[in-house]
């Protein structure tokens, strides 16, 4: 049993948080203007690192907060947290997966914009 | 029972825990178990340093708290921190109009929400963290869980919100889903059956 | 029996309290503060049972949990399999008997009650032996918060089976001192608490046994035992070492045993193993045994030690004790049929042998070294690394003040960060990123960090604790571990996994693994077979997956992989060691939580009303909800048919409580439901309901209900009862991450409100008396509106939606007074028949519609088309979660499985929900695989349509109407004909009433 660092809670339990799958996947501006390609690597495409990934939590059994994770998959350690429209101070790009779905290191503009 | 239908007496509330009362009153142990009375209470959502949270906090003459705790207001009511922009705040005594009054505060810039059905409160005194070690993972003793601390979380495998409503620890208020009252009495019941016969240390092991 | 091999004085048992038990049927004595094997063996019964797969005798091969024989069976006082004989404490009333490796669980219902408790401490010591006992003694001199948690029923560990002079008093005297003042220094000190589980972060998880050795003087009803989660900021594992075997032809027989162990039988329980004793060794540690049991007037027939160079002290020990003394030698056979008669042994240089001598003894205690037990460790993530000295598996990282400081600055170690912060929600900055090792916090002292002697452990013992205390920022004063006599093992064990064999076919009773009855031939076989990885061979040979989890005999596999494969033994590495320590009882685990307790119950306001009136229930997620009200013992079918007359012809009332309510408030709420749902939500006028449904980015059904807007810039949201928490989350999540410039706010007022849905031709006139103030005509109160009213000065809101098709009336007020509304709503509609039905009929009622349920006719495949409500899906919308996927190619298919009615040809013959489709017309000669064409998701018998009926995800459904269709059934097909999903009124003209 793991303790998640909630941005706004402090350490918690594992068991009192949801998981969201990957984060910084941001809803495309005009889903009308994507091949079904696109559309099915927005819906469907995940990536699979080995390493640190990024992630969505919501703690459900406390302040219902949705945030980010940076998670080692090795090792399953959350190695940070913080807030949503905040950026992971650890930021080193490499250990960053980047594919198809372009998943990309989230930057001060918040989840919306970092595609 | 019955009820005459003819007239228009008032209606009798009900919260549903007259056997667990019974029950709760017979335990002699370490700890109490009450019912608090049903109380009016309300879900105020709204941007903190807002004008409508500036407004909100000149109605109940108290800053709305920031961090996981809960404060009481001039006029005796709870405010009880949820999230960055979440209150819970148990109108104790009940004051007519309030809910329109904290509506007229927020000028339309947050919502609030009548959710007096919504949770019940029992509160729990003598060696409260030595029960409830029993069913959380939040330490809940009167050094991690100063008077004033107000911690949401689970109790066995219900959601709760806990407030610390003494300095050394010894009364707990349990805020609790309506529906969960009854898991969360019998729980409290059964768990007295067996005190802990340790002191719970406190001492707090956070992430990593 | 007479415990004819008691010594007359001497161990931690009591004398004066002889204890009867019955093993196998005689009655045996022992004392208080035996075991249950040291009892047997104080009566000379070795012999405990038969191994599993070669029904080998066996017999008490151990002192402790690492013993893989002695598995017994107890059957009083409290019935429970699987136990050893050498960790169940000797309690009045026990009975027991050995098991072959498996036994048998009892079926009586277990009266004990278990509990669970959490921990918050600074500092967890695990085991209470001379290096726990000093770390928590230390600890808790400098003010830390300290929990000592040990497995025996007594402090001491290695000191209860070897006496000594420690800090300046003999070890007995030492420890209870030592106890004393953690007991004066309030640390939380549990004994016969086994930790068996290390955890991310600090938590262990110890089971604490509060009962079973008091036997049947505890109370049936007691609480036997208890689960401690522990989370500690700093944990010192202190968990001591298994003593190896040696793995010889013929090692398994009642009678051989580890030097060790003999060595705490005698000391802790002063029981002597035997009259007559060899041993077999390749290290100084037996010696100390051999000179113990010899001093204590048992016949010691010779010492064979594999090794040729011994230290003096031994051989003059021996010299001293007049026992022979084979260097350079091993054991290659034993003989004997319940018990060891004689041992043969011949000189060995590694690869050849010398003559045969045999040698009569009734038992051989053997020691091939020691194993530091580090599961623990290993099971908190912790790396291990092969000691080629030890012959074992060490903690990678060892505790020692100089390899802490280099490993804070190397890569694999993360550092501590400032405990007073830690106190506190974590700072969001992080200098680097160390690769986490999940050991952080973790320390491991003793003999359980490769350190043997007595001094070095409790030195190791003094730095972990010390390290420990500079990380909690506790001040201490400079001390020093206690004073205690130079160690004496000081010669290098020879590292000897097994004997070889002049016959490699003799291989076959070289036991291994003994209660797997597991062999070197077995893993010579799985080498051949081409498994070189020890986690493949464990699997192959089943090593180390009984009960005691390869204690004794995973350590010696790997050794003897090595060897046969050619492998090293460091890259080859052990298999990863996983909880439980040793075995736990799901009753433990699952503590309070069982019976009413096992899940939270969620009853509505009303639930007592519905007990009282003879609800039978059923579970809906958590809530309990009325399935339907048997009258003078009506069964379900009755009840249910006798209900939906009413709501059709009369009146029904429902407990809705249960729905998901939702309070979506702010200035942006309409744009944000538009967003949501796949209709318009912003067009809807205040005091109107629309029903709606939300779809995930694929398109797919997440959930429906209503929506009613309250005010302008405020609705309320129904969602389905299972779904409500769910959808509350979705909601979140899209507002707090991607949407979080609209001004909308989500509470939710699920139990706020209780909702009574009072349905049937009737319900207009129920209303109307029971609401006088209300106009509940069609006309002042449409259909799809609701209005505010009130009963006795309480507001009640009143909505017009039907989940039946018939004209009904929504009523809901606050959950206080739930049970006065119903109450008053009974009453007034006795006149006119009012029946309460629950959530059976309910799904009559709603399926004769052709309604459905999200999540018994959807299952996240089904688009909002499929179920026939492409009128549910906006076409003016610009965009809604799940629009784009409805323009993909496979979400256009015609070919998509729809929602479609059934009816059987037969209408008394209902098909089974889940039941599969298919077109051919005969099973019997039917081609495999057969082409399924969809299946049923709700199947009802129906008053109103005189026929059961069902509904179904079919294949085209939607263009097969009329066709027909059969269901397979209990091997047979039940023809029906495939009808449009809406099977009653299709023409809407009841809900109007």
């Amino acid at each position: 049993m793991q303790l998640i660092d909630c941005p706004w809670c402090g350490c918690r339990e594992e068991i009192e948080f949801s998981y969201g799958g990957q984060a910084h996947i941001p809803y495309p501006d005009n889903p009308a203007e994507l091949n079904d390609t696109q559309w099915a690597h927005y819906v469907f495409f995940r990536s699979n690192p080995k390493g640190v990934c990024a992630e969505r939590w919501v703690h459900s059994a406390g302040c219902r907060r949705w945030f980010n994770a940076l998670r080692d998959t090795c090792t399953y350690h959350f190695i940070e947290t913080y807030r949503i429209g905040e950026s992971p101070s650890f930021t080193s790009a490499s250990l960053f997966p980047v594919t198809e779905s372009q998943v990309s290191v989230p930057t001060e503009a918040g989840d919306r914009k970092t595609q | 029972m019955t009820v005459d239908v003819s007239t228009k007496e008032l209606l009798v509330a009900r919260d549903g825990l007259d056997v667990h009362k019974e029950k709760f009153a017979a335990l002699n142990a370490q700890v109490g178990v009450e019912v608090l009375p049903l109380a009016h209470q309300y879900n105020l959502r709204v941007s903190p340093n807002s004008d409508s949270a500036v407004a909100v906090e000149a109605l109940l003459g108290s800053a709305l708290p920031t961090s996981p705790s809960w404060v009481s207001s001039p006029a005796g009511q709870t405010i009880i921190w949820l999230g960055p922009d979440e209150w819970l705040i148990i109108d104790t005594p009940h004051h007519t109009d309030f809910e329109a009054s904290l509506r007229d505060a927020t000028k339309g810039h947050g919502a609030v929400v009548d959710q007096s059905g919504q949770r019940i409160s029992l509160l729990i005194t003598g060696d409260a963290p030595g029960l409830l070690a029993k069913g959380t993972a939040l330490n809940l003793h009167s050094t991690a869980f100063p008077r004033g601390a107000a911690l949401q979380g689970f109790l066995a495998r219900a959601v709760v919100i806990y407030l610390s409503r003494s300095e050394n620890s010894s009364r707990i208020e349990l805020v609790v889903r309506t529906s969960f009252a009854r898991y969360v009495a019998d729980w409290l019941l059964d768990a007295a059956l067996d005190p802990l016969a340790y002191p719970t240390p406190y001492g707090e092991r956070t992430c990593h | 029996m007479t415990q004819q091999y008691r010594t007359p004085t001497g161990g931690h048992i009591t004398r004066d309290t002889a204890l009867s038990f019955e093993f196998e049927g005689t009655l045996i004595e022992g004392y208080a503060g035996d075991t249950l094997a040291s009892a047997l063996l104080s009566n000379g019964v070795h012999h405990v049972t038969t191994s599993i797969k070669f029904g080998r005798p066996r017999g008490i091969a151990a002192a402790g949990s690492e013993d893989p024989n002695g598995l017994i069976q107890i059957t009083t006082p409290i019935p429970e399999p699987m136990q050893l004989a050498t960790t169940v404490e000797l309690a009045p009333g026990l009975s027991a008997h050995g098991i072959p490796g498996q036994g048998t669980l009892p079926t009586e219902p277990d009266p004990a009650r278990y509990d669970t408790a959490h921990l918050h401490v600074d500092l967890l010591v695990i085991g209470a032996g001379p290096a726990g006992l000093n770390a928590a003694l230390e600890a808790a001199r400098a003010g830390a918060r300290v929990a000592l948690v040990d497995e025996q029923p007594l402090p001491g560990g290695y000191l209860l089976s070897t006496p000594c002079m420690i800090g300046g008093a003999n070890s007995t005297e030492w420890i209870a001192q030592t106890a004393a003042e953690l007991a004066a220094r309030a640390v939380i000190h549990l004994q016969r608490t086994t930790v068996f589980g290390l955890y991310d972060d600090g938590l262990a998880l110890a089971v604490e046994r509060r009962t079973d050795h008091r036997g049947s003087d505890a109370a049936p009803d007691s609480l036997r035992q208890r689960i401690w989660r522990i989370r500690a900021i700093r944990t010192i594992v202190a968990t001591g070492a298994h003593e190896r075997p040696i793995v010889f032809a013929d090692n398994d027989r009642p009678g051989i045993l580890l030097a060790g162990s003999a060595r705490t039988f005698l000391n802790r329980f002063g029981v002597r193993v035997g009259d007559s004793v060899t041993v077999f060794t390749t290290n100084d540690s037996a010696y100390s045994s051999a000179f113990d049991l010899h001093d204590a007037g048992v016949h010691v027939g010779a010492i064979i030690d594999s090794r040729l160079v011994i230290g003096t002290e031994w051989i003059e020990g021996a010299k001293i004790r007049g026992i022979p003394l084979h260097s350079g030698s091993v054991v290659t056979g034993t003989s004997g049929d319940n018990r060891l008669t004689s041992i043969t042994l011949r000189r060995f240089n590694g690869t050849s042998f010398g003559t045969a001598e045999s040698y009569e003894a009734d038992t051989l205690l053997v020691s091939g070294g020691w194993n530091p037990a580090v599961h623990l460790y290993s099971q908190a993530g912790g790396m291990l690394r092969y000691d080629e000295r030890l012959g074992a598996f060490v903690p990678h990282r060892e505790v020692d003040a100089a390899d802490v400081a280099a490993s804070r600055s190397g890569t694999t170690f993360v550092p501590h960060r400032e405990v007073d912060a830690l106190r506190r929600p974590l700072p969001r900055s992080h200098e680097k990123f160390v690769p986490h090792t999940g050991v952080d916090g973790l320390a491991i002292a003793g003999s359980a960090a490769g350190k043997f002697g007595l001094r070095e452990a409790l030195d190791s013992s003094h730095k972990a604790v010390r390290e420990a205390l500079v990380d909690l920022r506790l001040a201490h004063s400079p001390s020093r571990p206690p004073e205690v006599e130079e160690d004496r093992d000081h010669t290098p064990g020879a590292v000897l996994w097994f004997v070889p064999s002049d016959d490699p076919h003799k291989l076959t009773t070289h036991f291994v693994d003994m209660q797997r009855d597991a062999t070197v031939a077995d893993i010579a076989h799985a080498i051949s077979a081409g498994l070189r990885s020890v986690e493949h061979v464990k699997r192959y040979t089943t090593i180390g997956t009984a009960h005691d989890q390869g204690k004794t005999s995973g350590t010696v596999a790997s050794g003897i992989v090595a060897e046969i494969s050619g492998e090293k033994m460091s890259s080859l590495g052990t298999t990863r060691f996983r909880p439980p320590y040793t075995p736990v009882a799901f009753a433990a685990l699952a503590g309070r939580a069982r019976g009413h307790l096992f899940d939270p119950v969620r009853v509505t306001a009303i639930h007592d009303w519905h007990i009282a009136h003879g609800a039978e229930f059923e579970d809906v997620g958590q809530w309990k909800r009325p399935r339907y009200y048997p009258r003078n013992g009506e069964d379900m079918h009755a009840a249910v048919k006798r209900e939906t007359i009413a709501a059709r012809n009369a009146v029904g009332i429902l407990d809705g409580s249960t729905l998901g309510k939702i309070d979506v408030q702010g200035p942006d709420a309409a744009e944000f439901l538009d967003r949501i749902y796949t209709n318009i939500m912003s067009t809807l006028k205040i005091g109107s309901i629309r029903y709606g449904v939300m779809c995930g980015v694929d398109g797919m059904v997440i959930d429906d209900g209503t929506v009613l807007r309250t005010e302008e810039d405020r609705f309320l949201v129904y969602t389905t009862t299972g779904g409500a928490a769910r959808v509350l989350d979705w909601l979140e999540e899209w507002l707090q991450t991607e949407w979080p410039e609209l001004r909308v706010y989500l509470s939710s007022a699920t139990e706020h409100l209780v909702t009574f849905p009072v349905v049937g031709p009737r319900s207009r006139a129920v209303i109307g008396e029971l609401f006088p103030d209300l106009d509940a005509s069609n006309e002042a109160f449409p259909f799809m509106t609701w209005r505010d009213t009130k009963l006795a000065n309480i507001p009640v809101r009143i909505a017009r939606v039907s989940f039946s098709g018939e004209l009904a009336y929504e009523v809901s007020v606050l959950s206080w007074y739930g049970l006065e509304l119903w109450t008053r709503l009974i009453e007034t509609g006795a006149k006119h028949g009012i029946t309460p039905y629950g959530t059976e009929a309910m799904h009559v009622l709603r399926a004769e519609k052709g309604y459905p349920i999200v999540g018994q006719d959807t299952d996240g495949t089904v688009t909002p088309q499929d179920l026939g409500m492409s009128w549910v899906v906006s076409k003016k919308k610009l965009d809604f979660i799940g629009k784009r996927s409805f323009d993909r190619a496979a979400n256009r298919d015609d070919t998509r499985r729809q929602l479609v009615g059934l009816l059987p040809d037969d209408p008394t013959k209902l098909i089974p929900e889940g039941s599969q489709l298919v077109t051919i017309e005969s099973l019997d000669h039917a081609t495999v695989p057969i082409t399924m064409d969809g299946f049923v998701t709700s199947s009802y018998d129906s008053h109103a349509l005189g026929s059961t009926f069902a509904l179904a995800l079919l294949v085209g459904g939607s263009t097969r109407l009329g066709e027909k269709i059969n269901a397979v059934v209990n091997g047979e097909l039940l023809p029906a004909t495939i009808t449009n999903h809406v099977l009653f009124d299709q023409e809407g003209v009841r809900r109007d009433g």
